[in-house]
């Protein structure tokens, strides 16, 4: 679960870096690909636990729930 | 004390040059050829006989299919089962993988970050193909969930766009994680029974033999997890995630 975290904070910010470094606005595009990878890492824990839990519940709930 | 990293180490069986790329044989890539041969073995004999009442060998095979074909069919929806020749084939070789590892001795190929990066790019493809496949364009309403107000949408594009760019990055640094971090902490502590003088010596021993434990609850947890996010991600695709 952590790993969502870390791998989208990093690729936000990495991908910022990368158009930063193109466009030579250097922190700027980086940081706000933090924030944003921030955000699609928790997008990402929530539904990943969402959808582990209805895997553990098997089934009842897989055509209804998604 | 020895180094505790040596172990992930690669060391080359044979020299080969293909093409100007260096594709030499190392004992990761025996270990592959190894797992791929034994889970061959294993279904070629059990798919020999097909006897109504199964003998042993099918009964393993059998639990193994049906266990793979449930999760597909409970996390994909009805088209499942199309999926369940690349999941059994995906979810027993990272086992086999996994568990071939806690052997002593023996290396764990899920340790290389390489291998499950291509496990993971592989996944990542099919699912990206089978959704442009099935729906066209209309795939990339993937990337505004459904039940958005209006004036979210530019921020949840992108955010969408980068949760499912860290997708593959995350299954692959999952496994790869899970694998190297276990086998560091057993080496470490093995070490330590080298090192340590007689009299402390059981305290380590004592805890190689828990974590071993836990290690193999963590290679089928992996290998399942693995397997299980490759059915929700094939699911988002075969169902436009909603």
């Amino acid at each position: 679960m952590g790993v969502e975290l870390v791998v989208a904070t990093c690729l936000g910010g990495g991908l910022g870096y990368l158009a930063d470094a193109k466009l030579g606005t250097v922190p700027w595009l980086a940081l706000v690909g933090v924030v944003l990878g921030i955000t699609a890492g928790i997008r990402n824990v929530l539904r990943l636990a969402r959808e582990l839990e209805d895997a553990a519940k098997g089934g009842s709930g897989s055509d209804d729930g998604r | 004390m020895e180094n505790p990293l040596e172990h992930f180490q690669l060391h080359r069986v044979a020299e080969l040059h293909l093409f100007g790329l260096d594709v030499s044989i190392n004992q990761g890539v025996l270990t592959m050829w190894f797992a791929v041969a034994a889970l061959f073995t294993l279904f070629a004999v059990a798919a020999a006989k097909r006897e109504t009442v199964p003998g042993m060998v099918q009964n393993i095979a059998e639990i193994g299919v049906e266990f793979i074909h449930d999760l597909a069919e409970d996390n994909i929806g009805h088209n499942g089962h199309r999926y369940v020749p690349f999941l059994i084939s995906l979810f027993l070789f990272v086992l086999f993988l996994n568990m071939w590892g806690l052997i002593p001795g023996q290396f764990t190929v899920t340790s290389q970050l390489i291998v499950t990066a291509t496990l993971a790019l592989i996944v990542y493809a099919i699912s990206l193909i089978v959704g442009f496949y099935k729906h066209g364009l209309k795939f990339l309403r993937i990337l505004v969930p459904s039940g958005t107000p209006g004036w979210l949408i530019p921020l949840m594009i992108p955010v969408e766009l980068l949760s499912n760019l860290a997708r593959p990055m995350s299954l692959s640094v999952r496994l790869f994680a899970n694998m190297t971090a276990g086998h560091t902490v057993l080496a470490v502590l093995f070490g330590m029974v080298v090192s340590l003088p007689i009299w402390v010596k059981w305290l380590p021993f004592g805890l190689t033999v828990m974590i071993s434990g836990l290690e193999v609850l963590i290679a089928f947890i992996q290998a399942y997890i693995f397997v299980i996010l490759t059915c929700v991600y094939f699911g988002d695709a075969e169902n436009l995630g909603h």
